[in-house]
């Protein structure tokens, strides 16, 4: 009796650990694991997407660049919760002669902010997140993984230092000062090729040294001949078809100190 | 003095033209160019003027380009072309010290293995068409016109991933187009896949 009872209770562990148990990951050269933080007073509480790269690789920017695909995550959440924040940190720019990708080598965490917005926050929750990643060295390698974890699982709990230190590397949101202002998106339509432009000015304008673009509905990007000159962001592209004309152009400006999230609209 | 100096200016406007002429533009002559096949026979664009050529570049290392043999659909893409008279140039632009290089043999013997359907296996270790077209991942496709010009630059389709049930075919659709002697609607887009490794 006590062995049936012993396996019984085993059994069990071994089922709940099995299905909430893959808060980790290891799919050919990339580590991917989750992670939470304490819930705030307002039910909100961080959830980090955490990859570790081996050596030389690298996965890619929301925009890759001239090749490459960005990071898919497709969220399975418990009845009233949702996630209202996605965001990564500032990635680096690999230049070659023949193109520009943006990605992240080493190792990058993603952001995200889970809420229950009517306080049904339940530490026995789980959710579930699928990944889809391309990774590349020389050569590349698609990936794909499902991370399942519990709220309350402590091996996946971040202490608030760890979430701070992730927060560092998220770009802040541009706010305009007297000393550095961005105006609103002009386009010059050619045949061909069109460009976006963002002016600026103000006294700090020679602190503004490149534009990382997000993508661009329906445009290619030209991203070698992205420029900042004359107190303009120029971002050259070449629309699917003639009658499109973007609307908006999102990205990050790299300031002398610091990057920032930049939106503009016409 | 001046005029030598003059000679030497020209010269190097000139092939910095050539530098960063950058992607061929839609509307314009496709750029002709000259290789050699697997089989070591000259391949030229221009040998093609009067008919419609579709260049892929491509690169069997390359996980896109794997998965659209796999499932089939650039062999599909192939035989359409070719029934409608259409010439497809398979281009490996992938250098002799990549390792996903393959000889003119094996190159060949892995496209016939998975049954492709491309009129000409073209190698360009050098990089100089690859270059000429701008193309910058694998697969990445350009669709020529009957007159020589660049009608289509981009992707095979809309789906990266290739799980997407709204998927657009922009080379099937440009295709047929062509074939019915109607204009383009999309004649660009952004090609997805490995970078080419020039």
């Amino acid at each position: 009796m006590r062995i049936i009872y012993g396996v019984l209770v085993v059994s069990v562990m071994f089922a709940t650990r099995f299905t909430f148990a893959q808060a980790n990951a290891t799919v050919g050269p990339v580590t991917a694991s989750i992670h939470f933080g304490s819930e705030t007073a307002d039910g909100a509480r961080a959830v980090a997407l955490h990859f570790v790269l081996k050596p030389e690789w690298h996965l890619y920017w929301t925009n890759p660049g001239d090749a490459g695909l960005p990071l898919e995550i497709s969220w399975t959440l418990p009845p009233g919760y949702h996630i209202d924040t996605v965001r990564y940190p500032v990635p680096k720019r690999y230049a070659s002669e023949t193109s520009i990708d943006f990605g992240y080598p080493d190792s990058v965490t993603v952001l995200a902010t889970l809420r229950s917005p009517e306080r049904t926050s339940s530490d026995t929750a789980g959710i579930v997140v699928g990944l889809d990643w391309l990774v590349c060295k020389e050569s590349c390698m698609q990936g794909s993984t499902t991370l399942r974890a519990r709220l309350n699982d402590p091996s996946t709990r971040w202490t608030f230092s760890r979430v701070a230190r992730a927060e560092r590397m998220m770009p802040a949101p541009w706010r305009d000062t007297g000393d550095l202002r961005f105006g609103s998106l002009s386009i010059m339509r050619g045949e061909h090729r069109t460009e976006l432009r963002i002016p600026f000015s103000g006294p700090n304008a020679s602190r503004v040294k490149d534009f990382y673009p997000e993508l661009i509905p329906d445009c290619t990007i030209i991203h070698s001949e992205i420029e900042v000159k004359n107190n303009e962001i120029i971002v050259p592209v070449t629309p699917n078809t003639d009658t499109i004309a973007p609307e908006r152009l999102s990205g990050l400006i790299r300031l002398t100190d610091g990057t920032f999230t930049l939106s503009r609209t016409r | 003095m001046i005029r030598q100096l003059a000679s030497v200016y020209l010269l190097i406007a000139v092939l910095s033209f050539a530098a960063f002429a950058g992607s061929p533009e839609i509307g314009k002559p496709a750029p002709d160019f000259k290789a050699v096949d697997v089989a070591g026979k000259t391949v030229t664009l221009s040998e093609y003027k009067g008919k419609i050529v579709v260049l892929e570049w491509t690169n069997p290392g390359c996980p896109f380009v794997q998965r659209h043999y796999k499932a089939g659909s650039l062999q599909a893409l192939q035989q359409m072309a070719a029934d409608q008279g259409a010439v497809w140039l398979t281009i490996n632009s992938t250098n002799t010290e990549h390792r996903d290089h393959q000889t003119s043999e094996i190159f060949g013997k892995t496209y016939a293995d998975w049954k492709s359907k491309h009129a000409r296996l073209v190698m360009d270790a050098d990089g100089v068409v690859g270059k000429a077209y701008d193309a910058k991942t694998t697969p990445h496709l350009f669709v020529i016109d009957k007159n020589g010009v660049l009608v289509y630059n981009g992707a095979v389709d809309s789906d990266p991933r290739g799980n997407s049930e709204k998927r657009i075919h922009y080379v099937e659709d440009a295709l047929k187009a062509l074939a019915a002697g109607k204009e383009i609607g999309t004649h660009s887009t952004t090609p997805y896949g490995c970078s080419v490794k020039y």
